[in-house]
């Protein structure tokens, strides 16, 4: 049981009430939560918060590890590129992840990431080269990436929004 | 180029850079060779970044400050259980840094798989010099 979890819960969790960021441990019996949503601090222990977060659902779901860690490290990225954005000269903004597992017929399973910021589109600048390499590790470790400029009907930035989704697991035994 | 600031004014939220990760500087003399030593422990992110390249720069400092001939510094990433981009970011800087100052620098990684696949998705095992243990670090020449 490590105290450090979630340093920053969201005051009241998400206000449609899904499921809260901190969960207590739960035992093996209970059937894990099919979604995990967090609202990070746009601040530079967000992607660490998510990564831990995400590590204990994969890991409720019986996820194979080495897949769990390429899901962990695609979404610690997309993190990083939000508080970036968030950084970039305004007060850092929320960074929502929603995380969905999905059960195919055959009982073959995916993980829906989707991260969001309320930031304001920017492309990477050129020098910028780690956010260029961000991108390509998003793109090995998950099967597709989408990345929207939102805006809103008048066309004013709205925010990013990451949407991944991670190659197929298999079934639990 | 763009030399980020050295983190030390971050104030940020949660805890501190120091609690996730750990560097450690030691002198090893590997067969015939010496070699400041920078262990690194932890995680590698935007949060702890700052702190690694921190670390790694005075360790290039260090090295070229010295009067050892053909002292090297390696670097061993071991122990560290997730590598990001601001970490490889900051790996292709030291390692461009050293060669314009022809210090040779090593990086030690094993097969941890937090560590090797992010470098060699990304093809930084081109230009990174990886080997699998310290002592193989000091044994290849100059």
């Amino acid at each position: 049981m490590d105290p450090t979890g979630n340093p920053n819960p969201p005051p009241g969790g998400e206000a449609n009430g899904q499921t809260p960021p901190t969960r207590e441990p739960e035992s093996r019996s209970r059937t894990p939560p099919d979604r995990l949503r967090l609202r990070l601090p746009g601040e530079t222990i967000a992607p660490s918060v998510a990564r831990k977060q995400l590590r204990g659902w994969l890991a409720a779901l019986r996820w194979p590890p080495a897949q769990a860690d390429d899901i962990l490290t695609a979404a610690s990225e997309a993190v990083s590129n939000a508080v970036e954005h968030a950084y970039a000269g305004h007060p850092p903004g929320p960074v929502n992840l929603h995380a969905t597992v999905e059960t195919r017929p055959a009982g073959q399973r995916r993980i829906t990431l989707v991260v969001r910021d309320e930031g304001r589109w920017r492309p990477a600048p050129v020098e910028d080269e780690y956010r260029r390499r961000g991108i390509p590790m998003m793109r090995a470790f998950m099967d597709t990436v989408t990345i929207e400029a939102l805006t809103d009907a008048e066309g004013h930035p709205q925010g990013t929004r990451v949407v991944m989704t991670s190659p197929l697991a298999p079934p639990v035994e | 180029m763009n030399m980020p600031d050295d983190g030390n004014g971050q104030a940020g939220v949660g805890p501190p850079a120091e609690q996730l990760i750990a560097v450690e500087f030691a002198r090893v003399l590997g067969s015939g060779r010496e070699a400041l030593v920078v262990t690194v422990t932890g995680e590698i992110d935007l949060h702890t970044v700052a702190r690694f390249r921190a670390a790694v720069a005075d360790g290039l400092e260090q090295v070229a400050a010295d009067e050892t001939d053909g002292l090297a510094l390696v670097i061993d990433l071991r122990d560290v259980s997730f590598l990001g981009s601001p970490g490889l970011q900051a790996l292709v800087e030291v390692t461009r840094a050293a060669r314009r100052r022809r210090e040779p620098l090593r990086i030690v990684v094993n097969h941890t798989r937090p560590v090797v696949r992010p470098i060699e998705l990304t093809g930084l095992d081109g230009l990174l010099a990886l080997y699998n243990t310290v002592d193989q670090a000091l044994h290849t020449g100059a």
